[in-house]
């Protein structure tokens, strides 16, 4: 890709991001699979856990390490994309939630949506970018992404939105064969699936979890939907059941515990407005 | 300890030998290298690089996939236009040119070796006259016209074969030579697709001063987050260096041209780009880039001063630069500067920024001065027209960062009312709840 200017052109995965990734993932590679997960209070006592979510559609980075070079399989990771969502949505509604995946094609079709998506994604990746230092803030609600989120789920009529991103990096035979002789560690050929959870109401991360699953290429290539419902299964084994409520003793006061009744915030506005003219006799 | 250094030498010496060899081979010249120059003929594709034609297909499904698009036929047929008029007649069944637009704020345009062609919405915005643009495709269509991407795969691998065959000789230190090697190449490349492009878009009847214009555009830093880094380090000339060797070729360009007679069309290409610059300024507030986001609002002011719309923009652009003031010449930032903003950024959230900044008494008089400045811009955009929503949405945020929250309320309530379909209304109801609750117990403001 040669582009005008020395950046990163648009759909490459962000540096930060990515050296975060491999960072964590050099970390837990002696692991055959782990399963990580952060929550806020509100989250975990079910006051702002969305019940129904809308899962927009992952977005997968799939690298073949080849002996000398390596490879973006960029079409492979479409099907990577496509599994990990189904996935996500059987194995949520096996928990009891209402999901709904967002495709491609209806956010073309739906008027608005596509800026919208485009717009939270970034937030979000600006975000996880942050998330992946220090995951365990997600607990203190550190990590927001704004009014997008908001928008996104009045639209689509969700309690909130899941985001998804893959990581898969495949080791050809030929790196395999190097590393074995270089005496390396053996092969790391594994898939990687984090999601972040968004209520609707304030845009907060109120969850981000993280699976991990040691796989082959063959598998990754043939079978994506094996590899996508292991490492979302391994993500999702700390996503409490939707009936399932966990109180928190937190010393910090929840941020995501504000008042949020229904009501006529306009109607509210205007009987307030109108007592201050009364008083100041306007 | 004598011994052991005689009995190390062999080995030293081949190590040595090894480097300088290496360092040799690799740091000979660029014309020397027998690299950095592109293949106009017919280029077949070999093995290897069959799953990287496989990927650059691939990738036009994924902008899509993604949302990364941005959906404007005029602007996709008006760079087509543009965009086949510089590109060559491809040499490869597998080159077709298509042009296509990106919703991205960063200022940039790339190219795929199987003839797409992307320039990002942030470059629209920012360019001044449709020659500038011509500049830009003409440089892109020159990197597939030459097969840029494809050679650059091909040296890549032969160099990282050599390297990995030679580098445990050299003890790692032919790595440095490779890297000088590889971005070497690169630069080497882009220096080819720039002098070509150049001379193609002068054939097409544009004019080639506004070629180092388009590199001083981009050598902006609004932010001061650019930090320079030594060209060793990077895959593109430096940009004043392009803007040098672009300046020098105009004579030569312009031999028997009148070139006040060659197509710039600056009126006509803004106005194409209008609403791109609009959307721009929006997700440049979206990305907390406000500093950016001021300075093309404020242009777009310049050109349309009698749009609501932009001074709207301009107002959003002043909330969105909250704590922050612009800064001044560009000179007055160290590259430490821009390395500490820079880290500040990716280390501290939004929200922390903001209130590292309203620590200092800097910072809230930056911020009074944003919100009534950008008070003054929507205030401006009622006068021109007092139906226009979003001037009223955009005071409300502007009298609740005042601590005025009756003030607030009512312009909220005002954006509702006239834009009961607004897709931000849930939002707008949230920020009505909070005043609700805050008028209630009675606070400062109130």
């Amino acid at each position: 890709m040669k582009s005008f200017r020395a950046s990163r052109p648009p759909g490459a995965p962000r540096p930060v991001a990515v050296a975060a990734v491999t960072l964590v993932v050099c970390l837990v590679s002696a692991a055959a699979a782990y399963a990580r997960g952060y929550m806020t209070p509100g989250f975990l006592a079910r006051k702002s856990r969305p019940m129904r979510v809308a899962v927009l559609p992952p977005h997968a980075e799939f690298i073949k390490e080849k002996a000398i070079m390596t490879d973006q399989m960029v079409q492979e990771s479409a099907a990577l994309e496509n599994e990990a969502a189904q996935a996500l949505k059987t194995q949520l509604e096996a928990k009891g939630y209402k999901v709904r995946i967002l495709t491609p094609q209806e956010i073309s079709r739906t008027a608005g949506l596509n800026p919208l998506v485009k717009k939270l994604n970034d937030r979000y990746e600006e975000e996880w970018s942050k998330m992946m230092y220090k995951p365990k803030k997600v607990r203190e609600s550190r990590y927001t992404t704004g009014d997008d989120a908001l928008r996104l789920c009045a639209l689509l009529k969700v309690d909130g939105v899941a985001i998804v991103r893959v990581q898969a990096v495949a080791a050809s035979k030929g790196k395999a064969v190097l590393r074995y002789f270089a005496n390396s560690s053996a092969p790391h050929t594994y898939a990687r699936v984090d999601l972040g959870v968004i209520d609707a109401r304030q845009g907060i991360i109120q969850g981000y979890f993280s699976g991990y699953e040691n796989t082959s290429l063959g598998q990754l290539v043939k079978k994506p939907a094996l590899v996508m419902g292991q490492a979302t299964e391994h993500a999702l084994k700390k996503y409490p059941e939707s009936a399932e409520v966990r109180v928190v003793e937190e010393a910090v006061a929840s941020a995501d515990d504000k008042e949020n009744g229904e009501g006529d915030p306009v109607g509210d506005f205007e009987v307030l407005l109108n007592k201050k003219n009364q008083k100041s006799g306007h | 300890m004598k011994q052991d250094h005689f009995r190390n030498r062999p080995a030293r010496r081949t190590a040595l030998a090894g480097a300088l060899a290496v360092g040799a081979i690799l740091c000979l010249p660029a014309p020397a290298r027998a690299a950095g120059h592109g293949e106009y003929g017919p280029l077949e594709i070999k093995g290897s690089e069959q799953q990287l034609m496989k990927s650059t297909a691939g990738y036009e499904d994924q902008f899509v996939r993604r949302s990364y698009r941005y959906g404007s036929a005029d602007l996709d047929a008006a760079i087509t236009r543009i965009g086949l008029l510089l590109a060559p007649k491809p040499t490869d069944p597998y080159i077709r040119y298509r042009f296509h637009v990106l919703r991205d704020i960063e200022p940039n345009a790339f190219s795929l070796p199987d003839g797409q062609v992307y320039v990002n919405t942030g470059l629209l915005a920012v360019l001044e006259n449709e020659a500038q643009l011509a500049a830009v495709l003409g440089h892109e269509v020159q990197h597939t016209a030459g097969h840029h991407g494809i050679l650059t795969y091909r040296s890549t691998r032969r160099k990282l074969i050599t390297g990995s065959l030679l580098g445990p000789f050299t003890l790692g230190i032919s790595d440095i030579f490779l890297i000088n090697s590889l971005y070497g190449y690169s630069r080497d490349l882009e220096e080819e697709a720039d002098r070509l492009g150049a001379q193609k878009m002068t054939r097409a009847g544009y004019d080639p001063r506004q070629i180092p214009k388009v590199f001083a555009i981009l050598m902006r830093d609004p932010e001061g987050e650019s930090p320079d880094f030594k060209t060793f380090w990077s895959t593109h000339p430096a940009l004043q260096s392009r803007i040098d060797y672009t300046r020098a070729m105009i004579p030569g360009l312009t031999v028997g041209v009148n070139p006040d007679g060659l197509k710039v069309n600056a009126q006509g290409f803004r106005r194409l780009v209008r609403r791109a610059s609009l959307d721009t300024v929006q997700d440049l507030v979206g990305a907390d880039y406000g500093r950016t986001a001021i300075d093309l609002a404020k242009r777009l002011v310049a050109e349309n001063g009698g749009d609501p719309a932009c001074q709207i923009a301009l107002g959003d652009a002043r909330v969105a630069l909250g704590a922050r003031a612009m800064l001044g010449a560009e000179g007055d930032l160290t590259n430490r500067d821009k390395w500490k903003n820079l880290k500040t950024r990716v280390r501290y959230t939004r929200s922390e920024r903001q209130e590292q900044l309203l620590e200092t008494p800097e910072g809230q008089k930056n911020l009074r001065k944003n919100l009534e400045e950008a008070r003054q811009s929507y205030q401006r955009a009622l006068a021109i027209d007092p139906n226009a929503a979003e001037a009223h949405r955009g005071l409300g945020y502007v009298y609740k960062g005042m601590n005025r929250p009756f003030d607030a309320g009512r312009e909220f309530v005002t954006y509702l009312k006239a834009s009961p379909q607004a897709p931000d209304k849930p939002v707008i109801l949230s920020e009505l709840k909070e005043i609700n609750t805050k008028i209630k117990k009675g606070g400062k403001g109130t």
